[in-house]
């Protein structure tokens, strides 16, 4: 990954420029090549002037035999004039004197030398020395310089040197500066299992914060590599899979951990995701965020499935906190690549303006698009997440969508209905059934009316608000008689507030024709406990319903309260009796052509 | 060693390679490398003193002046 070589990149620039790396922050805009060759200018630079110098130190040298020059040198001239003089000399000749040097001095004096020639030099010498040199650099610390030696040097040599190195910190450090991607496979080639697991348990150890190397490591590498190094990482327990999230939260590394979800298992990737460090909104938000900035969405969308149902619901809750911009390219992304049974999840919890978003998407759907949501949703499952969506869609895209072929599918509508019954939608679907197609309506009204009747009086339990009470009312109508006849004595069971909520409904909708007429076609028992239930209104409401009503309405209610007790039949009249004269006289009039005494007692 | 006036005197890189650093960048960066070599520069003589600190004084000034100039 480019951030990782541009961070390595600039680590090395700031030793060579004897700065702190963070003040180097603003070269950021330049690319890796550019700042190498920056690197190596600089490198160049502070040689160059005191070549001459170095170059007079060589010939002196050849004077003095070569264990002399290699005492002199450790002893008078040090490690930085020592690597200078070096880089001026043949190399045979310098190989020669460096045979002589301690590993300690040699490991010093290589920090100065410029990088072709420590390899020229350390592939000349023996196996042992070069060893020995490197245990003197992990010691300090040295990494960039290991980093570079694995880049150049001969393949068979360093997995020898490898083969003996079982610091995971240094191996991983060492990594991070290696820059071609081929060396480093060379590199974990030659690490035995137990090598590379000890690089996984020192990137999880918290004190030594390396998994920002680690990730460098897995995301440089080919996918074989990064597949095996990342179930490694998931096959372990739980608390290096924790320590991997925390590291990755802490450097904002999602960008480069979630494409490798992908080759994670897909039990790796349910453990990773439900770990109790994600119980942490602040995390699931750095998620979110790195999500947004990084279009990570094709692989934060997948795991919402994986995610346990409150970890779930918390994901589509902060998600409202993300930009518009962010929700409608999450949105396109789930249309391009048919996620959509991934974002429904998320979108589930969203609140009203997200909702609202995903709605305005989903109803801008292309033809094809359309088909591949429909399937989506029926596949998986989830119309008990997409029908309230639909509920809230213009009435032209409700339109749109239930009358695509695919509503026609019995199957479809099986699902639909089951849904709406589990999850309570009857007033989501009611009104789409209002707007089906003929042909659908009727089938899924057949559906509807096969349910059972534990299923339909949960339905008519349900039912509050005021449009619901006109939708559930329009729709009994439709339902075979039996079926009318129980929802009509279901709806007497319910208590006072709620039969008078539904007849003001009623009222308001101009439907109670409609009620009067349903009344009609119900058998006299259930007509009577209808009328009888209604006597418990309020009075204002009673006298709106008998002036309301046609003379054929007015007529079942007065025989229908003939039939109540004496208590109701007083109220009633007491009731009657305080309309104004033409109502009461219309009233009068019809109970004389009824022969019933109800008024006339009293009149 | 004179320090650099210009990053167009850094051997290797066109000035199209820093295209996209601001001038005051450009500036800080020169500083830098300003820096870097004057450091470089004061080690190797820090470094020279102390390896003809291991000759005896009276050729000192001689050995210098050989391998200096």
């Amino acid at each position: 990954m480019s951030d990782f070589r541009q961070q390595a990149e600039l680590i090395k620039l700031a030793r060579l420029s004897r700065c702190a790396p963070e003040s180097l922050d603003f070269l950021k805009s330049l690319d890796v090549a550019t700042l190498r060759k920056l690197r190596e200018s600089v490198a160049y630079l502070v040689v160059e002037d005191h070549r001459k110098f170095f170059s007079r130190v060589v010939v002196a040298s050849k004077l003095l035999p070569m264990p002399l020059l290699a005492l002199i040198g450790e002893r008078s001239l040090g490690p930085l004039l020592c690597a200078r003089v070096a880089g001026e000399m043949p190399v045979p000749r310098a190989i020669d004197i460096a045979k002589h040097f301690n590993p300690p001095f040699m490991a010093k004096t290589a920090l100065y030398m410029e990088t072709q020639k420590i390899c020229d030099m350390t592939a000349a010498l023996p196996i042992a020395r070069v060893i020995a040199v490197t245990h003197e650099l992990i010691a300090m610390r040295e990494f960039i310089i290991l980093g570079d030696l694995v880049d150049c040097l001969p393949l068979n040599l360093v997995s020898k040197v490898l083969a003996t190195i079982h610091n995971g910190e240094a191996l991983l450090r060492s990594a991070f500066y290696v820059e071609n991607p081929e060396r480093l496979v060379a590199m974990l080639d030659v690490l035995t299992d137990s090598t590379l697991r000890s690089l996984i348990r020192t990137a999880a150890d918290e004190k030594l914060d390396l998994w920002p190397h680690a990730l460098t490591l897995m995301s440089v590498v080919p996918v074989v590599w990064q597949e095996k190094l990342v179930n490694m990482a998931v096959d372990d327990d739980d608390e290096t899979l924790a320590s991997m999230v925390s590291g990755v939260a802490r450097h904002d590394l999602w960008h480069i951990v979630m494409p490798l979800l992908d080759l994670m298992k897909e039990s790796g990737r349910q453990r990773l995701v439900n770990l109790p460090l994600f119980g942490n909104d602040k995390t699931i938000r750095h998620l979110l965020q790195a999500a947004e900035q990084h279009s990570l969405w094709p692989w934060l969308l997948p795991l919402t499935p994986l995610m346990n149902a409150d970890l779930r619901k918390r994901v589509g809750v902060l998600s409202d906190e993300l930009s518009e911009k962010a929700i409608r390219t999450m949105a396109a992304l789930a249309h391009e690549q048919n996620l959509w049974a991934h974002g429904l999840l998320m979108a589930e919890h969203m609140g009203l303006v997200r909702r609202t978003t995903i709605v305005e998407i989903l109803a801008d759907s292309n033809d094809d698009a359309l088909s591949a949501l429909l399937k989506t949703i029926h596949d998986h499952r989830q119309w008990h997440i997409a029908l309230p969506l639909l509920g809230s869609m213009s009435d032209k895209a409700q339109h749109r969508f239930v009358g695509h072929p695919f509503f026609h599918e019995k199957a479809l509508q099986q699902d639909i209905i089951e849904a709406t019954e589990q999850h309570d939608l009857w007033s989501v679907m009611l009104p789409l059934v209002k707007i089906m197609p003929d042909t659908v309506r009727s089938s899924v009204t057949r559906i509807i009316d096969e349910l059972d009747d534990q299923k339909l009086a949960h339905w008519i339990n349900g039912v509050a608000e005021a449009s619901h009470w006109s939708d559930a009312f329009d729709f009994m109508l439709t339902l075979s008689g039996p079926k009318k006849n129980f929802v009509a004595s279901h709806i007497c069971e319910r208590d006072d507030g709620s039969i008078q909520h539904m007849i003001i409904s009623l009222v308001n909708a101009d439907r109670m024709e409609a009620l009067i007429d349903h009344l009609q076609s119900l058998p006299t028992a259930t007509q009577l406990q209808l009328v009888q239930r209604a006597q418990r209104t309020s009075p204002e409401l009673r006298q709106q319903l008998l002036v309301s009503v046609n003379d054929v309405c007015l007529d079942i209610l007065l025989q229908r309260l003939a039939e109540l007790g004496e208590m109701e039949i007083s109220l009633f009249r007491h009731l009657a009796l305080q309309l104004p004269e033409e109502h009461l006289q219309r009233i009068k009039a019809r109970c004389e052509s009824l022969t019933l005494d109800i008024l006339l007692e009293e009149a | 060693m004179a320090a650099l006036k210009s990053l167009k005197e850094l051997p290797g890189i066109t000035p199209e390679d820093l295209a996209s650093l601001s001038e005051a960048d450009q500036n800080k960066l020169l500083a830098i490398i300003n820096t870097a070599c004057r450091v470089q520069e004061d080690e190797y003589r820090a470094a020279t003193d102390q390896a003809l600190s291991h000759a005896p004084s009276l050729l000192r000034g001689t050995i210098r002046k050989i391998i200096v100039g």
